[in-house]
């Protein structure tokens, strides 16, 4: 009974000291002491560097400067990068990382099988205009002007169901590169696409288009990528809503991804 | 034309691409070289397994059918997919944990042993049946007339046909790209993606050319030389 007791005195005073010494001891990654992020291919602004094997070194751009942001938030000081293909994350298969930063939208399909972070970014869509054209200050402004959108986008659901303009929408298929070049050419007013997309190609291209006149929110949201019921989860979703609150998000997403950042449409 | 040379070979793109393309490359090499090693046991394996004689073995036969019937008609990269992708979300304790390399490999192995047991086969069937038969009279078991006087002579028969499909296998170490293995292809369309050129794929072409030439002119050279043996038989 006696020894009972005081087993349990230790473990009590154990896990006291261990909360007070500092956050990273307690943060409960799968290497001790060090952060894994996963990430795939590059993808230009979110992360840019290189692969090489399975690692990546010194990635830059706002999936990896956040990954930074977040390791020094939970007191870890050390980070290593893995490619985890996109193809593989969807699945039950234990993970070989923390978390997974890969632009991929919450929904409750995938959730089925892998644990979301707290959202990290808001992946809006963007209304890209042609030169000359009068920026559109609402969505209603959207209805009477000739939108393109790429197929089988959540631009293109958009303008279908919900803007449901009076001319019938111009749709590019396979990529969006035949969308930008019909903007270019006046032959559409606005192209409705992701906001991170269409915000890039006109900081490409500033002479070609008429800007990005807002973004219209459709609630997806992009969030880190987890084992399904992951222990790490409070930990990176405290970081996140912390980084959130003191404005590191923002910055990072005008440092890397919008600048300015688009008004919203309503 | 100047177009077409500044995006895929400018001297710029390409000293830039063959560095980063090279360090794909290697794991091609390594997906190769154990791929080829594993083939040749298990085609070999398979393809005795094939020719087993009596009545016995005949469940052994079927599968071995079944196997190579199978797996030869079904493309490599749906293969790749199944493996890569499928294992590990299995979650079993040894099979779900493997590097995607080793899927790559396992998907490689399995495609290429069903081709390269064909090829084993027709070796073996083209030794005349009258050797065999002479072995057995001789007193030698099944096991030492296939071992002694068969297999030589089929194997050097199908070096040729063999080292072709190596080469074949060679090329296809550039599917399992599509399981998410960072190899010469994925290098080069990272390069693409990042300077709008096409120079990374031209020097993974480079890369795998370069490789497949001498194995190309090895097999020429065997079969003349063999060639050269069998008309020196006949004189």
């Amino acid at each position: 009974m006696i020894k009972a007791l005081t087993l349990a005195l230790a473990v009590a005073l154990a896990t006291t000291t261990a909360a007070f010494a500092g956050s990273s001891a307690s943060v409960p990654t799968k290497k001790p002491g060090v952060l894994t992020v996963g990430f795939d291919v590059p993808a230009p602004s979110f992360w840019n560097g290189r692969v090489t094997g399975t690692t990546i070194k010194n990635p830059t751009g706002f999936e990896a400067a956040l990954s930074q942001a977040i390791a020094k938030k939970l007191g870890i000081t050390k980070i290593v990068y893995k490619r985890a293909p996109f193809g593989t994350l969807f699945s039950p298969a234990p993970k070989s990382f923390d978390f997974a930063m890969e632009e991929a939208t919450i929904t409750a399909a995938r959730s089925k099988v892998v644990s979301f972070s707290a959202p990290y970014f808001d992946a809006n869509q963007g209304v890209l205009i042609r030169k000359g054209l009068a920026k559109p200050k609402s969505i209603a402004a959207l209805k009477k002007l000739q939108l393109c959108a790429q197929s089988d986008t959540t631009g293109l659901a958009y303008i279908q169901h919900t803007i449901r303009p009076k001319k019938k929408a111009l749709v590019y298929s396979a990529s969006s590169t035949a969308a930008f070049d019909a903007v270019e050419a006046k032959k559409c007013d606005a192209l409705i696409l992701d906001v991170p997309i269409v915000a890039a190609q006109a900081k490409k291209k500033p002479h070609a288009y008429g800007g990005v006149a807002g973004q219209i929110v459709t609630h997806e949201f992009y969030g880190a990528i987890m084992d399904k019921g992951s222990k790490f989860k409070p930990h990176l979703d405290a970081a996140i809503k912390a980084l959130k609150a003191n404005g590191t998000v923002t910055r990072l997403v005008k440092k890397w991804l919008l600048n300015p950042i688009p008004p919203i449409l309503k | 034309m100047g177009k077409f040379l500044h995006l895929f070979f400018s001297p710029l793109g390409l000293r830039r691409a063959i560095p980063q393309v090279w360090d794909g490359f290697q794991t091609n090499i390594k997906m190769m070289l154990i791929a080829e090693a594993l083939v040749l046991v298990f085609a070999l394996v398979v393809a005795i397994i094939r020719g087993l004689p009596g009545r016995t073995t005949f469940p052994l036969r079927a599968i071995a059918i079944a196997y190579t019937d199978f797996f030869r008609g079904t493309p490599l990269i749906l293969v790749a997919y199944v493996f890569g992708l499928g294992l590990p979300a299995l979650q079993l304790a040894v099979i779900s944990n493997q590097s995607l390399v080793t899927y790559g490999v396992l998907s490689l192995t399995i495609v290429y042993t069903a081709y390269v047991t064909e090829v084993y086969r027709a070796g073996i069937e083209s030794v005349h049946p009258s050797q065999r038969m002479a072995a057995r009279s001789l007193g030698l078991t099944y096991a030492q007339t296939m071992r002694h006087v068969i297999l030589p002579q089929a194997i050097r028969r199908v070096v040729p046909p063999l080292l072709n499909d190596f080469i074949g296998l060679q090329k296809d170490t550039a599917i399992i790209t599509v399981i998410g293995v960072t190899d010469a292809l994925a290098q080069a369309g990272f390069y693409s993606n990042d300077f709008f050129s096409y120079a990374g794929y031209m020097a993974a072409a480079f890369f795998f050319v370069i490789l497949t030439i001498p194995f190309a002119r090895f097999t020429d050279h065997l079969v003349k030389e063999r060639e050269r043996r069998e008309r020196a038989q006949l004189v």
